[in-house]
């Protein structure tokens, strides 16, 4: 099993140079930082802007190539460069990546799982009135965008609160500014801020986790190896679970392992309306400023996270599937 | 640039104080200077924390650096630096006494010297008197001399050419090399001579903190990850004392201000100009909606260098073919404001100096755009204009995603044809409307704002200056005129106020009849606010006093 993760692990590493390199060069030609200056009335002297420019290797009147080996020779000792503010890259990446985190971990997980259970559940009711059910509501979830949800999920708390006449339901950031009750008061806190976004991320992962699942489960359900399992004597419940569920499990694995790092950076939608000032959020909006080393150490880490992902389902992959292991 | 196209909105969270005018807009027809429930401080309720949205985190808190000229820093420093000077709700600049007891101007043979007595009690956090050693490194830091400076404009510093002790140690002597006419715009905010005295000091002492203060608040802390910063009430502040504890600003993107605001985790947002905003608001309980009329304005900006609006006559009849007042109530739809046109390219509606110089220029006339058409030879032919074989057709380019500008563009095109001329909309990347469309001239008309100060001659000027070749710096109608430009310097070297008034009027009654720039409308402010938040709302602009501010009611 060594062998076969170590080529994986080559070739992985050779794409995720070509790629992030083709993000540095696509973010520096296309961005603009100068632009944002360009645009101010009264416009600040040309000088200063060319020599903030330069000294933060954003200057457009530098070549691409020289540039970019600027760029990379930082990237190769760790350095991802600076801000168009002048802030390093570095330091604000781990906070946003750790923001990201805290707000996405138990809603993506609590989302999955609950959508796995669902989409088994559903598939082996097939037909019935709680398989109808199950999908209309994940259907109903898929087609609803998530802003939308935010905002109606907001509104309902907020009538809520005024409802019963207590603050029971914030939402704004991770905790309330300068709010000192101690280690308790400050835990649980953070642990109200982070119930909405977490209901939000949570319900639009299970309405995709629910479909696919259910798939899955269908075509196990009638594979031979389940009906021998059945022929052999097993109960179903136990033939479902230990050979029908297992096996329809090892795809959802591998994409639960790649969606998440998608939804690191893709959660924009919940970070701006709840107010979470994570990775997706600094995404977008330094690709509106200009901000191109931004933008290419987020793609960096995209493009590690997609890496480490495809690693980590091999690596599941091997011990939920036999063969894998079998083919070396 | 994607700021002036479609962000002003995104630019101001609210925030000014003093003696508004009663809210009487509904009555009148008219927008209020400024609405911000003034009350007098022995209503206001000592205590209370006010939470306060910035719309992005600075992390440059120098306002005079290139990257620290934001509305945000803004919002902060305003409570915790010297202003030497506040402009009122008329944007008339006057002296702030817990700074600055006066400032008065002599005329010299080759300049001007204005000397300003300090308040006595006026003093550093860090124990220093405010006094020369300050204006002197500003002055230098600001003048644009040392280059290693990365200053955001040296407008008005340049000028200064000696900082002199006066007859004690509050009084002192600035000597202007010429006539400058904003100096009341200098000095505020005041920084620290260790803030500027070095280059290093100056880029980056101030990153992520505010080291030195001199204010009713102090500077807190900043909390990186949540983007939040605190200033609190300064016990060492000499003037009356705040009225609130603290003030916590907290960055959030404008999409979650509304939720934000419904449940009371935020005492104010700014609504800007959208109609969903403001129905969301409204219905909250305990919270107040305050309108004024902004410094921003929004205007068509006509491209004088293009083949078919060469011709002044031209560009005159499609003034007349626009009516100003459909634009204006469709953009102001929904926002419960009166709708009135703008006739001025340097003051706003509200502001000191303002005077509708339209003409007949000002108001919708089709007939009249007809008959000039007629005149230049562009004659009908079925449903559009042409000349020597070419369909009179104008490109309007939009940016992407802006609304509003979409629905300007398609008022325009069917009040345009009414008098044969075609408009093509050219939907445009909202990124690369400047670069590539507007700055290189590569449109017809184009729709945007531009942000008011209380200050205008001196940022419009590059705005209304005679191009050279390419080197057009604002001037995107790339047309202009030998007595245009001699009128901004008459008006720009003038220190009278009323003086000014008439110049910049003269100059303004110049460029309507150039007929290049179409002003529509000034931007009315809309601010939602806790009801008893006092001091402090949509403030046009007025700036504020942040000890005034505070709540009506305990919170």
């Amino acid at each position: 099993m060594a062998a076969f993760l170590l080529g994986r692990l080559a070739s992985r590493l050779v794409l995720a140079v070509l790629a992030a390199s083709l993000a540095y060069a696509l973010a520096a030609a296309a961005l603009d930082p100068r632009a944002g200056f360009e645009g101010r009335a009264p416009r600040p002297p040309e000088a200063v802007v060319d020599a903030r420019l330069t000294a933060l290797n954003l200057n457009d009147r530098t070549p691409l190539a020289d540039r970019y080996l600027v760029w990379a020779e930082g990237v190769v000792h760790g350095d991802f460069g600076h801000t168009s503010d002048g802030e390093a890259v570095n330091a604000e990446l781990w906070r946003r990546l750790g923001v990201s985190f805290r707000l996405l971990f138990l809603g993506a997980v609590l989302g999955s799982v609950l959508g796995v259970l669902l989409g088994a559940y559903a598939a082996v009711r097939r037909g019935r009135t709680a398989d109808r059910l199950i999908s209309l509501g994940s259907y109903l979830l898929l087609a609803v965008p998530v802003f939308v949800l935010a905002v109606l999920l907001q509104i309902a708390a907020s009538r809520a609160n005024r409802a019963m006449g207590v603050q029971a339901f914030v939402w704004v950031g991770e905790a309330t500014p300068g709010a000192s009750d101690g280690v308790i008061g400050g835990l649980a806190d953070r642990a109200r801020h982070l119930l909405l976004p977490t209901v939000t991320i949570a319900l639009t992962q299970l309405g995709l986790y629910c479909r696919y699942q259910r798939a899955m489960m269908l075509d196990v359900l009638h594979a031979d190896f389940v009906r021998t399992a059945r022929a052999k004597g097993l109960r179903r419940r136990s033939a479902l679970l230990r050979h029908g569920l297992r096996v329809a499990l090892t795809p959802v694995t591998t994409y639960f392992v790649y969606a998440f790092g998608l939804l690191l950076l893709g959660g924009i939608h919940t970070e701006k309306i709840f107010g979470w000032h994570g990775a997706g959020e600094w995404l977008v909006d330094s690709v509106a400023r200009g901000d191109v080393n931004v933008v290419a150490a987020i793609v960096c880490v995209a493009v590690c996270g997609v890496v480490l992902a495809g690693l980590i389902s091999d690596v599941l992959q091997g011990v939920l599937d036999p063969r894998v292991r079998a083919a070396e | 640039m994607k700021r002036m196209l479609v962000g002003v909105m995104l630019m101001a969270v609210g925030g000014c104080s003093g003696p508004g005018e009663p809210f009487t807009h509904a009555a009148s027809g008219r927008l209020t200077a400024s609405d911000v429930n003034p009350t007098p401080r022995d209503r206001v309720v000592d205590g209370g924390t006010l939470r306060w949205p910035l719309p992005e985190f600075p992390s440059q808190w120098n306002f005079n650096h290139v990257t620290g000229t934001k509305g945000a820093v803004e919002h902060v420093v305003q409570g915790v630096l010297p202003y030497l000077m506040r402009a009122d709700e008329k944007a008339v600049p006057r002296p702030v006494p817990e700074y600055l007891r006066s400032a008065t101007l002599k005329r010299t043979k080759h300049g001007q010297i204005v000397t300003y007595r300090l308040n006595p009690k006026a003093k550093w956090s860090d124990g220093r008197p405010i006094g020369r050693a300050d204006f002197v490194a500003q002055a230098h830091a600001l003048s644009g001399r040392d280059r290693r400076y990365e200053v955001s404009t040296v407008t008005g510093y340049r000028r200064i050419k000696r900082i002199d002790q006066g007859a004690d140690e509050h009084a002192i002597k600035v000597t202007f090399d010429g006539m400058y006419a904003d100096w009341r715009s200098l000095f505020s905010p005041l920084y620290p001579a260790t803030a500027y005295s070095t280059p290093r000091a100056f880029n980056t002492g101030w990153m992520n903190r505010l080291p030195v203060t001199s204010g009713p608040f102090k500077f807190q802390g900043i909390d990186r990850t949540a983007k939040t910063i605190t200033i609190v009430r300064d016990p060492a502040w000499w003037g009356a004392p705040a009225k609130l504890d603290r003030i916590v600003y907290r960055a959030m993107d404008t999409s979650a201000m509304p939720g934000a605001f419904a449940n009371d985790e935020i005492d104010l947002m700014d609504i800007g100009l959208d109609a969903g905003a403001l129905k969301r608001v409204q219905d909250v309980p305990g919270a107040a909606v305050r309108r004024a009329g902004g410094p921003d304005w929004r205007h068509f900006t006509l491209n004088a260098a293009g083949p078919v609006l060469s011709d002044v006559r031209v560009r005159r009849a499609v003034m007349l073919g626009i009516d100003r007042h459909t634009i204006a109530r469709a953009d102001l739809s929904g926002l419960d404001v009166p709708v009135q046109t703008l006739g001025n390219h340097f003051y706003v509606n509200t502001q000191d100096g303002y005077q509708d110089n339209s003409g007949d220029l000002g108001t919708y006339d089709p007939a009249r755009a007809r008959k000039l058409l007629d005149e230049t030879g562009w004659k009908l032919h079925g449903k559009y204009r042409t000349k020597a074989g070419r369909t009179l057709s104008l490109r309007f380019v939009v940016p992407s995603g802006v609304p509003i500008s979409k629905r300007e563009g398609e008022l325009t095109r069917a009040l345009l044809e009414r008098i044969g001329v075609r408009v093509d909309i050219v939907p445009v990347p909202a990124d690369d409307a400047f670069d590539r469309y507007v700055a290189p001239g590569n449109f017809d008309i184009v729709p945007f704002s531009w942000l008011g100060t209380s200050f205008p001659v001196s940022p419009m000027e590059s705005v209304f200056a005679r191009p050279h070749g390419d080197r057009v710096q604002q001037n995107y109608s790339r047309i202009g005129t030998a007595a245009i430009d001699a009128a901004m310097d008459r008006a720009i070297a003038e220190v009278d106020p009323a003086r000014i008034h008439v110049l910049v009027n003269r100059t303004d009654r110049l460029i309507w009849h150039q007929a290049s720039v179409l002003p529509l409308y000034q931007r009315p402010q809309l601010v939602a606010t806790r009801a008893g938040l006092a001091n402090l709302g949509a403030c046009g602009f007025f700036e504020p006093a942040y000890q005034d501010i505070g709540f009506t009611t305990p919170r």
